[in-house]
């Protein structure tokens, strides 16, 4: 990180192929589409470089890129949101997962969900809840990499994870009944 | 800011509802599993949970149901989500252009001046001179690296004139260096070498250098890791390299080696071993190519990615791919060799790799294979039993496997295999792996080397603990409990006699080193002996399976009865064959000794409750009849049937004798006798799956051959390749064809063509209805039997255990009709394709 902080492309460009597939993953994760995924991994990198100035030799790198990478993803996310749904603001979540997980415990709610398969499943969970799963059990990130990605605690990543593996046993239970 | 951590996973609340923890230290652990099966729960905690849970057998259950819920979990997700896509090859390479283009502003244009003053004395001092070193210069030099960067993108040429400027020349980039020199000097980091500039590590030494090549492509070229004794030098702008090097490579490059062949690298991963004398190393004022012999020995292994191509000129040119390695010495032919074949190198992690075994050329073809623990490491002292065809008869091997878990067969030059039989057994000091039960897998070739598709895995096998009762509920001691595969669909039985067991005076026994896992329509049964009890088995679940660590509950065994017998040969010693239960049928027997009196009368006797037959004549020319009873009045009495004398192969398998017991069990399994026809003929056999795909790997049996006693074997003729084919020369009888994804198929005798089609649908799922499962019980047995049954025989028993740890879930079931039967419950359900059926819904 001497290396970039002073410059070094070489070394710049040897951080990117370390990390590119890690922070690509978390880009899919949050965006779901490839194309905004591979901006917003450039973008991460780009900000990451930027930024090099005040990064704390004290600290870990990988965090600070994680948290880099995750608002990058944000902030495309954001835009994006605007672009396609002006009336729609931030901070959603929350209550859509509170409404997904008052609907499990109705099985009558979901009803219509019931031939959907295993995908529709996993997207109809709430980012908030989808996101942690999926770095977690697919991207094979560790509690404390998706907290530095999500920028929340590694308790609430934990949190959301049981929350997800109920949610989807309980819709999965469903279907089987 | 205050935060509450370390919190863990909490439970799911509707499995604290549906079973609640019974103690503080229940509901402790109960929070900690979701954590602890992820492996993110402190290893205090776990050690803890892991006590409770040997003694606490609600919490064992809700473990194994994490367990499960979190294997479900990545299925779910790997099959829910897509696979993340590609970036670009150059997407690094974009992302600094694009920053060099947006940063341009930055560059001061003296600072540019200064860079290509500097970078122009660099290249005109003598070799001997100190290289640049990245890391000891100023950052305004190093933002002039990025000066250079941005050169070499062709954006700068109105900057610098100089034609030959550092962008068009190879050079050598040190990494990283422990124990490296040149000329003498020790390197580091960052330092660089240019054309005829040796790097050498010493003995211990290792070192990472790039090597970025004269092209304007994407830097660096390759990757190159040197370990103790080894170097390299740019010659001519290409690495030249000596000892032990591993490479990896960003896009395709050509390597010259120096006895004046060419290596051409894809994008991989590599290493190469150039023999070198040993005074060499250390003459460090010496160009290195100078003192090279021509006879040189060199070894080209590829990890992984593309195949590796070796140019030699007298010789010509040998791809060798991923997995193994190209061999020669001097003008010698190109040798290719597996890896694993006690041939490769040391393994990659290994930082020295200098004790790794020579590499001797050889004239003969060898088969070889790699076995590992459940780990990935080298199982080292397994063993390992194959079965080949060769020229239409089987040859057998047997092979201990070496440190590196390689082992190898070697026959004649031109002798291949396609497939062979694998059976391995883990060494004795490894009690917690089990065994690799008998199946075939199919064998690559390159060369005169054949090697198998993948390596062994030999997997965590949990010990079988149990107890026996007998119908007073008294614990029994001296019961001999005997491990067996049984192969539901031919119904062969293979005991594993070196792992039977004695209870003990508490009835209890315990066996290790079980099949973690068993091919397609096979299930492990216990069958229990004892001379004063009735000969009964159980089924017990794969040992690596969900259901492994499900506590057995105990097993009962019924009393004998005493009978009476009449209609026997007077004066005779008559011997009674009792069926075994739950085997297939003629799969198992116990023998017992009667003698007769003048009236042909066994006034009383001891016998169980299954089918009995009376055995008359000697071995070879043995007759059974069966007994029957006709009257159970008082001592119930029995007499052979009237006019039931059938030779005694046709009722039973041939039996090996279990030793110190009356016990007797057929020994065999579905690949002991083999098709001589396979490899090309005049029938040919194309599976396919419902969406047209290619079916690779499925085994193929012919029915219709008779031993000499009169049975009908399962004769394997062979695998399909990649496009889903096997062709055979003439089959008698029935063909059956076994997918790798479990499913099977008949082919009628006079269906078989010189192309016969086969579509292979997917296998389907039975799932107990919560409202159907036990009362109580943990584990119960699933008794399946498929309704029209194809096969010749008696349609086989499917024994099947279920429990929460499996979601009362059943899988790999051929779709059909089956009968099925839980308990005393007997339902009909028939098992969709590639989906799941209820009971009791």
């Amino acid at each position: 990180m001497l290396q970039i902080q002073a410059g070094d492309l070489g070394a710049f460009e040897q951080l990117v192929r370390r990390y590119q597939t890690m922070v690509h993953a978390l880009a899919m994760s949050i965006l779901r589409r490839p194309e905004d995924a591979e901006e917003a991994t450039q973008d991460a990198f780009l900000k990451l470089f930027r930024a090099r100035g005040s990064f704390d030799h004290q600290r870990a790198l990988e965090p600070w890129l994680l948290r880099i990478a995750g608002n990058a993803c944000r902030d495309r996310l954001r835009r994006r949101r605007v672009a396609e749904l002006p009336g729609v603001r931030g901070g959603e979540e929350g209550q859509v997962a509170m409404a997904q997980l008052s609907d499990a415990r109705h099985p009558g709610a979901v009803r219509e969900h019931l031939g959907s398969s295993v995908r529709d499943h996993l997207e109809q969970l709430s980012p908030r809840v989808r996101e942690p799963l999926e770095l977690k059990y697919l991207r094979g990130y560790t509690n404390q990499q998706i907290a530095a990605a999500l920028d929340i605690s590694v308790s609430n990543v934990k949190v959301q994870i049981a929350r997800g593996k109920d949610l989807l046993a309980s819709r999965l239970q469903e279907v089987r009944e | 800011m205050s935060i509450r951590e370390p919190l863990h996973q909490p439970p799911n609340p509707d499995d604290l509802r549906r079973s609640p923890p019974a103690s503080p230290d229940c509901a402790q652990v109960r929070g900690w599993l979701r954590d602890f099966v992820d492996a993110d729960l402190e290893p205090s905690h776990s050690r803890e949970l892991e006590q409770h849970v040997h003694s606490c057998r609600t919490c064992a259950i809700e473990l194994a149901r994490t367990e499960h819920e979190r294997m479900r979990l990545l299925r779910v997700c790997s099959a829910a989500v897509p696979p993340l896509p590609p970036l670009p090859d150059d997407f690094a390479a974009r992302l600094v252009e694009r920053l060099v283009l947006d940063e341009t502003s930055m560059v001061r244009e003296a600072d540019v001046a200064a860079a290509v003053a500097r970078a122009a004395e660099a290249r005109t001092a003598s070799p001997a001179a100190p290289r640049l070193s990245v890391a000891r210069l100023s950052p305004v030099v190093l933002l002039l690296g990025a000066f250079a960067m941005f050169c070499v993108l062709g954006l700068a040429v109105r900057l610098a004139d100089d034609a030959s400027g550092p962008e068009g020349l190879s050079r050598l980039v040190v990494v990283s260096a422990d124990g490296t020199y040149h000329g003498g000097r020790q390197l580091g980091r960052g330092d660089g070498l240019g054309e005829n500039e040796a790097l050498r590590v010493a003995q211990g030494g290792l070192a990472r250098v790039e090597w970025h090549d004269a092209s304007s492509r994407p830097q660096p070229a390759a990757t190159l890791r040197l370990r103790g004794n080894s170097a390299v030098c740019l010659s001519d702008g290409s690495p030249s390299l000596t000892g032990q090097i591993d490479l990896s490579t960003n896009r395709p490059v050509t390597i010259p080696m120096a006895d004046g062949s060419m290596v051409e690298f894809g994008v991989g991963e590599y290493s190469v071993s150039v023999a070198t004398p040993p005074e060499l190393l250390g003459d460090a004022g010496t160009d290195p190519l100078a003192s090279l012999p021509q006879e040189l020995l060199i070894e080209v292994e590829v990890h992984g990615g593309d195949q590796a191509r070796i140019v030699r000129p007298a010789v010509g040119a040998t791809l060798v791919a991923a997995g193994f390695i190209g061999v020669w010495q001097g003008s010698g032919d190109t040798k290719v060799v597996a890896v694993g074949g006690g041939i490769a190198a040391a393994p990659r992690d290994e930082v020295n790799r200098d004790e790794s075994p020579v590499v001797e050329p050889v004239d003969s073809s060898r088969l070889v294979g790699r076995v590992l623990d459940n780990v990935g490491s080298p199982c080292m002292g397994a063993d390992v039993m194959l079965t080949m065809s060769v020229n239409g008869g089987p040859v057998h091997a047997s092979r201990v496997v070496l440190a590196d878990g390689g082992f190898q067969i070697e026959g004649p030059s031109g002798f291949t295999v396609d497939w062979s039989m694998v059976l391995a057994l883990p060494p004795a000091s490894r009690p917690e792996l089990g065994v690799l039960a008998p199946d075939v897998y199919a064998v690559r070739h390159n060369g005169d080397v054949s090697a198998f598709r993948a390596p062994f895995t030999l997997r965590r096998s949990l010990p079988v603990h149990g107890t026996v009762r007998d119908e007073a509920g008294t614990a029994r001691q001296g019961v001999l409990v005997v491990p067996c595969i049984v192969d539901e669909a031919f119904g062969l039985v293979l005991p594993m006699l070196a792992e039977r067991r004695l209870t003990d005076v508490h009835g209890s026994f315990r066996i290790d080193r079980l099949p973690a896992f068993l091919p397609s329509q096979q299930s492990l049964r216990l069958v229990l002996f004892h001379p004063e009890l009735a000969a009964t088995s159980v089924v017990i679940p794969e040992r690596g399976g969900l259901l492994a660590g499900v506590e057995l509950p105990a097993i009962a065994m019924r009393m004998l009865r005493w009978v009476r017998m009449y209609g026997l040969p007077a004066n005779a010693t008559v011997d009674m064959l009792e069926e075994v239960p739950g085997l297939p049928k003629g799969a198992g027997l116990v023998r017992r000794r009667v003698a007769t009196d003048g009236a042909g009368v066994v006034p009383l006797t001891q016998v169980g409750w299954q089918p009995l037959w009376a055995l008359y004549g000697g071995a070879a020319t043995a007759i059974v009849r069966q007994m029957v009873f006709d009257s159970l009045a008082g001592t119930p009495r029995m007499r052979p049937a009237p006019g039931t004398v059938t030779p005694f192969a046709s009722v039973f398998q041939p039996m090996q004798k279990v030793p110190a017991a009356s016990l007797e069990l057929a020994n065999n399994y579905r690949h002991e006798h083999f098709g001589g026809a396979a490899g090309g003929g005049s029938f040919g056999v194309t599976v396919r799956t419902e969406s047209g795909q290619p079916v690779a790997d499925a085994q193929v049996f012919a029915l219709g051959v008779e031993t000499a006693r009169g049975r009908r074997v399962p004769q394997f003729l062979g695998l399909t390749d990649d496009d889903g084919v096997l062709r055979t020369g003439e089959v008698a009888g029935d063909v059956v064809v076994i997918t790798p994804r479990r499913n099977m198929f008949l082919v009628r005798a006079g269906e078989l063509e010189a192309s016969t089609e086969i579509v292979a649908p997917e296998t389907g799922r039975v799932i107990l209805q919560p409202h159907q499962q036990p009362v109580g019980s943990v584990m119960e047995v699933l008794e399946m039997q498929p309704i029209d049954w194809y096969l010749p025989g008696p349609a086989p028993t499917l024994s099947r255990c279920v429990g929460e740890a499996n979601g009362w879930e059943v899988g790999d079931l051929p779709p059909g009709r089956y009968m099925v039967r839980i308990g005393a419950t007997e339902r009909i359900v028939d098992v969709p394709s590639g989906g799941f059926a209820t009971i009791g819904g």
